[in-house]
């Protein structure tokens, strides 16, 4: 049966079309990463660092973005340890946080990717921009597992600025899968790497920082000390663990142990 | 007198048969000339009987002629049709393993390809063997969508994947294949399934069982997740008013 729509109701669908349009073609749309095919080992993704400015952006920065690109896939092949294939993905690129679903994430697990990293330069003289980690194997750990560093101040493309949280989440990363591959004595050193490391970067968190990636480092963190003693414990079954000499601290719950 | 009736006299020789003819014998002769006269002639019925007799065998053979004929140009004809849905689904394909494709753009792909209904399937179970991060996805939901209207191929070909023992197929196809196979609720597939579980106990069996890189534990454990999810999925009762 048809009706007839009255003009106030044909104004409300035009707008909900003409946003959803809008909404649709704003949408990172991810590209494969078209160097995986094929390849069984684990895999880091890196993407690419770009401007999201509507206008292209100059020679220079486009040199820089590419530099800052450069330094994430060297820093990220020196923190794996030949434990993870660092792939370039070219033309690869989210934009933000929502492009990563549940399918996404199913995707990317099925392809053994540990973690894919992307840049963002938010103004053209790329002194502000965002750095983005997506943590595959801790999206049931600690959901959504995508934490996006956002730095506000005049250097994002500086590559030193950015080294400390590059070397946050490879160890996580490392960890969780041996975790996950109930090979607890070996996830212990990557896994406390990991929680030193996140909990650097959440203790520097300034007023400027996003409250709701803090809240996520957190929950993670909690998760990760949770895993820590849980390893621990288990690790600790084997007479000959090298555990056994831990002691557990006050609650029976086994911390990391100081390096 | 007598000489001149002697010397008349000539001798007749007569040769031939007699006969003695018993009574009884024309009693019998009369009563078969009697009952050949009782006799009716052949009824409506005894004809058409004779004649369908007479024709049967001309009817079989151009019926069965026939049948065959039909069978033989049906068979040509659905030939000719795979090639056709091949030839178009060409193009299809080979975008929906395009190195750049998106998630969206193998999800269109793949409803394009869903619409040649069961000759997209082998395509499909291809892709997601070969495909990219998307193109496996998009394969995944093509299946879907052609088990929506021709479950039969879908569920035929993805339990052909799970029964495979030889590494044809990685992990992942396997998976893959198990998670249709319940969404579906391929119901003939629950042996296999049953048969897929009781085996699936060890990292030392799955090896033998797939292609390309061996599963993880943790991954092993996600594929037995996915066989019980299955099984729960075929093993849920289906509504049965309606059916005949």
């Amino acid at each position: 049966m048809m009706t007839r729509l009255s003009p106030n109701q044909s104004w409300r669908i035009a707008l909900l079309l003409s946003f959803c349009a809008l909404s649709c073609s704003v949408r990172a749309q991810l590209i494969a990463c078209n160097s995986t095919t094929g390849n069984s080992a684990y895999k880091i993704f890196v993407d690419d660092v770009k401007s999201l400015s509507n206008t292209p952006a100059s020679p220079a920065l486009a040199r820089k973005m590419g530099g800052l690109r450069d330094f994430i896939v060297e820093n990220l092949r020196t923190m794996s340890k030949g434990r993870a294939s660092v792939m370039p993905c070219l033309g690869r690129f989210p934009g933000d946080a929502s492009a990563f679903t549940d399918d996404e994430f199913g995707s990317l697990d099925n392809l053994r990717v540990l973690l894919e990293v992307w840049g963002a330069v938010e103004d053209s003289a790329g002194g502000r921009g965002a750095l983005g980690f997506v943590l595959v194997p801790a999206r049931q750990l600690a959901p959504p597992a995508v934490f996006v560093f956002r730095r506000a101040s005049a250097d994002f493309l500086s590559q030193a600025k950015q080294g400390a949280k590059l070397e946050v989440f490879t160890p996580i990363a490392l960890g969780i899968l041996d975790y996950q591959n109930l090979k607890y004595e070996d996830a212990i050193p990557n896994l406390c790497v990991g929680v030193n490391k996140l909990a650097d970067v959440a203790n520097s968190a300034d007023a400027n920082s996003d409250q709701q990636t803090i809240a996520d480092q957190n929950k993670l963190l909690t998760e990760l000390r949770r895993i820590v003693n849980d390893a621990i414990t288990k690790a600790r079954s084997d007479p000959n663990s090298r555990y056994q000499l831990l002691k557990a601290a006050p609650g029976n719950v086994f911390l990391c142990p100081v390096a | 007198m007598t000489d001149s009736s002697s010397a008349g006299k000539r001798t007749i020789e007569v040769t031939g048969t007699l006969q003695m003819q018993d009574a009884t014998l024309d009693q019998r002769l009369k009563a078969i000339e009697d009952k050949i006269a009782s006799l009716k002639a052949p009824g409506a019925l005894e004809w058409v009987l004779d004649l369908v007799k007479a024709l049967l065998p001309g009817v079989v053979l151009a019926v069965v002629g026939y049948a065959l004929n039909d069978t033989v140009s049906h068979a040509f004809q659905e030939r000719q049709l795979q090639l056709d849905a091949i030839k178009e689904m060409k193009t299809l394909t080979a975008d929906l393993q395009q190195p750049n494709l998106t998630r969206d753009q193998a999800q269109a792909k793949a409803a394009e390809l869903a619409s040649f209904g069961e000759y997209a399937v082998p395509f499909f179970i291809n892709v997601e063997e070969i495909g990219n991060e998307y193109g496996v996805a998009g394969a995944v939901e093509g299946l879907r969508m052609v088990a929506r209207s021709k479950p039969k191929p879908v569920c035929d070909a993805v339990t052909a994947v799970i029964r495979n023992r030889t590494g044809l197929y990685k992990w992942q196809t396997h998976s893959s294949a198990l998670e249709v196979i319940g969404a579906v609720h391929c119901a003939d597939a629950l042996p296999d399934v049953g048969d897929y579980q009781a085996n699936l106990d060890s990292l030392s069996t799955m090896p033998n069982w797939v292609g390309g890189s061996k599963p993880d534990p943790r991954e092993l454990a996600k594929l037995k997740d996915q066989v019980k999810e299955t099984l729960d999925l075929l093993n849920r009762p289906v509504p049965q008013i309606g059916r005949h």
